[in-house]
This record gives structure tokens, sequence and C-alpha cells, in this order.
């Protein structure tokens, strides 16, 4: 099964989880979804998606100067964000139950 | 300050790279497409550091996966943004900052790069500023600092440089949050206006000594550093009241005119120039006699220069007015030999 699939309905909820814990610029935050485990992440999927939901209010922006290089821009998340991030966890939790027991069931069928 | 540095680290395929992407963003408008890129440079940069610059891959793919996740299809509806009152004020602040950049870019030389370098010497000045217009305030406090002359002071100075320092450094809060904050970006902004300001008038300040009112012994001694070279402040009083001019007479009662007087530490003895109205309509100034360029106002009687009170401007030429005696009595001292003047009639 092709994960980027899986991954385009989830990817919101990774991003905000991720930057939840501490704000980042976009390449560190790539960074923490692929030591997550979602080594198949696109980086360009990352930023576009944290342009929408900074569109979306859910994370802020700023820029922050760099001594050596560019700027960075570093997203935080917004008191809307965390809502949004509290439910779609907790819908996330009752989808992935649900479709786990589903294959569990399936499974034990099979094997049954 | 930092668009300087961008030329120079920024890797040629990353802006190549970056250059094509923006044009498959180009139906976007200028504020989305700069929007969707900004803060984009640093991001490649970090991938090309880390794994190469194949892994930036097909720029159209790229800007199509960045597109379709940001959900800006080609040509259908625009992200909405979402504009506050603290992102209007950051984008203001941020062109601003632009602006400037490229003002300092476009100066001779290394320019820049020297800007950038006085920054922490600001950043000492303005906490030494505040620590002065608080003590100016505050009055009673004596925070006063030349350094080195009053513990207090100085000590408090210090934590003001480290406070001001790490404020600068944008260390002061923890991470990097509180630039989000547009309002604290704003205080900032003003309280650094603020003590640009205030950099003359301390400084005019300290120069005229005009906030020492409280007597600690340091001060004392500090007015009367500045006594010798002011003549405008603290001079000779009698009774509490300055005195206005002083006509020496000799030992035989006659008039002297050019008397140097000095104290016994070899200060010059000078007065106030109160420029009060003395009862005729018009202010006086007090007038120094000359010692080459150097102004002495410790030599008596000084001139009087009258200046109208209506216009300020002077009026008539300045001039020794008339004593309050034509002379004196003469007076003597068991043992003492008066001094004989030449040109002086006994």
């Amino acid at each position: 099964m092709d994960t980027t699939q899986l991954l385009k309905g989830v990817l919101d909820l990774a991003v905000l989880a991720v930057v939840d814990g501490e704000d980042g610029y976009g390449y560190d935050i790539v960074r923490r979804l692929r030591d997550g485990g979602l080594s198949d992440v696109g980086d360009a999927s990352v930023y576009g998606t944290l342009r929408r939901l900074y569109s979306g209010g859910a994370l802020t922006s700023y820029v922050v100067p760099s001594e050596s290089g560019p700027h960075r821009k570093y997203y935080g998340i917004t008191p809307t964000g965390r809502a949004q991030l509290k439910q779609q966890r907790d819908d996330w939790d009752v989808f992935a139950t649900t479709v786990t027991a589903i294959l569990r069931r399936s499974r034990e069928g099979v094997t049954a | 300050m930092n668009t300087v540095s961008d030329q120079g680290t920024i890797a040629p395929e990353v802006r190549e790279f970056l250059a094509a992407v923006r044009d498959q963003l180009a139906d976007l408008d200028p504020d989305e497409q700069r929007d969707i890129t900004e803060g984009l440079e640093a991001d490649l940069s970090d991938l090309v550091a880390e794994r190469g610059g194949e892994a930036l891959g097909d720029p159209v793919a790229y800007a199509r996966e960045l597109r379709a996740a940001a959900g800006l299809e080609p040509g259908i509806g625009r992200l909405r943004r979402r504009t506050t009152m603290a992102e209007a004020t950051h984008a203001l602040l941020d062109d601003a900052h632009r602006h400037f950049d490229r003002l300092a870019t476009a100066l001779p030389g290394d320019s820049a790069a020297v800007i950038a370098a006085l920054q922490p010497a600001w950043w000492v000045l303005r906490a030494w500023i505040a620590v002065e217009v608080a003590a100016y305030f505050l009055g009673e406090w004596a925070l006063q600092v030349i350094p080195g002359q009053n513990l207090p002071g100085v000590l408090v100075t210090l934590v003001a440089v480290v406070l001001s320092v790490q404020l600068g450094r944008g260390r002061l809060w923890p991470g990097e949050r509180w630039r989000r904050a547009s309002g604290l970006r704003v205080l900032l902004l003003g309280l650094n206006a603020f003590a640009v300001l205030m950099v003359p008038v301390v400084l005019s300040g300290l120069s005229h000594g005009d906030h020492l009112q409280d007597g600690s012994s340091y001060e004392a001694g500090y007015r009367d550093a500045q006594a010798q070279k002011q003549h405008e402040h603290a001079g000779l009083e009698l009774g509490g009241t300055p005195i206005r001019n002083i006509y020496p007479y000799d030992a035989q009662g006659h008039l002297l005119t050019g008397v140097q007087l000095v104290d016994s530490e070899g200060r010059d003895l000078v007065l106030t120039d109160s420029s009060d109205d003395t009862g005729d309509g018009a202010d006086h100034a007090l007038v120094p006699w000359l010692n080459g360029q150097n102004q002495k106002f410790n030599v008596f009687p000084l001139a009087e220069q009258r200046i109208a009170v209506d216009t300020g401007e002077n009026d008539g030429a300045p001039a020794i007015q008339p004593p309050p005696f034509a002379s004196l009595p003469p007076v003597s001292l068991a043992g003492v030999t008066p001094s004989l003047l030449q040109g002086s009639t006994p």
C-alpha cells in the first residue's frame, strides 16, 4: 500500500504534533517527522502544510535572522492549532482503534 | 544586514532551484508567493548541506507538491490570509527592516557589517542611558554613574548592561517565542527610539551637572570639578543668594579692575550667571575676561551684558557696571605691607 496516500490524511495532525512540543523552522520540522519514523514525507508537502496551517490560523510564524545564513522562518502553534490538534488526535485515536479492531477481527477470522 | 550574508552563503544550486520553483508559482500574487517561499532558502540550504545538491530534485514537481499541500492549486481559489493586527505589525516592521538592510548594503564599503558589529556597543550605551534616565527621575537615588565613583550605580549599570545585551541577542525571553509578540517588538522599538533621543539629553545633563541635586560626597566633588569649567552653575553665594558681581578695592580703598581670584585650592572663584532681571527691565549676562582664547570668569569686576527681555537680544555693548562705592576707607594690618599697584594713585 502506498503510504503517501495515508500520510496525506494525517500530515496536518503529525505536523501540529511536532510543532506543539517546540517551535521549529521548515527543515527542522521535516527532520522531526523523519526521525519520528515518517521517512517518506516530502519536504515540499511539509512546507505546503505548514503554510496552509498558518493561513488557517493554527500556526503563527516569525522570521529569525541568522548570523551566518538566510533568515529562518519559524512556526509555532496557536491556541486554535492546539484545539485542532486535540480534536484531530481524538479523531485519530477513535479511527485507529476502530480500524485496528476491524483488522484484528478479520485476521482472527482468517486464522480461525 | 542578513541580506548581505544571504548572497554569500546560499549555494548557487539552491538559488537556481528556488528561482525555478518561484517560476512555477508565478501565477500567485506577490504576497502569497513571498509567503509560501519565505524561509525556503534556509530550509533548502540545510537540505543540501545534509544530503547534497541531488536531494533538491525536480523544481516543477517540488512546486506542485508545495502547492498541493498548501492548498494553492493553479488557477483555483487563493489562500485567504488571516491578517491580524499583530501580523500587519510584523509585516510592517519586517518590511522596514528589509528596507534598512537594502540601504545598508547599498552603502559603500563594508558598511552593513560595520553597522552589525556596532550593535553590541549600542546595547551597552542604551543600558547606561536607561540607568541615567532612571536616576534622573528618581532623584535621591544617586545612581549617576561616572563609572568607578559610586558602587550602587555601577552595579545597577552592570545589571542593565547584561539585560540589554541579552535582549539584543534575543535571549532574554526563553527561546525565540517572544519575537512573535508584536506588542513586545513595538515596545522594544519605542524604547530604543527613546534611548536614542535621550542620548544628547543625558550627555548635556552630565556636562552641566544638572541632576546633581543632593549632597552625597562624590557628587559634591563632581560639582567642584564642574565649577571650574562651568561658570553658570554652583557659583559663589552669600547668605544663600548668588553673588552677582565682585568689586575689589585695594588697601587704600581704591577700586581695582581686573583682579583674578582663586580659592586656596587654586580653583577659579566664579559666580552664578543668574541672568536675573535686576529691576531695570532687562536681563544681564556676565561677560568673561580673556586669557588668550580662554574665557576667564574669575576676573573682577566682570562686565555685564544687558539683554532685552522681550527680544532676548544683546542690548548695547558689555560694560562694567558702576561699583556700589566709588572708594572705601583705607585698611591696614600690622606687619603686612599691602600691594602697591602700578598706575593706582595712593
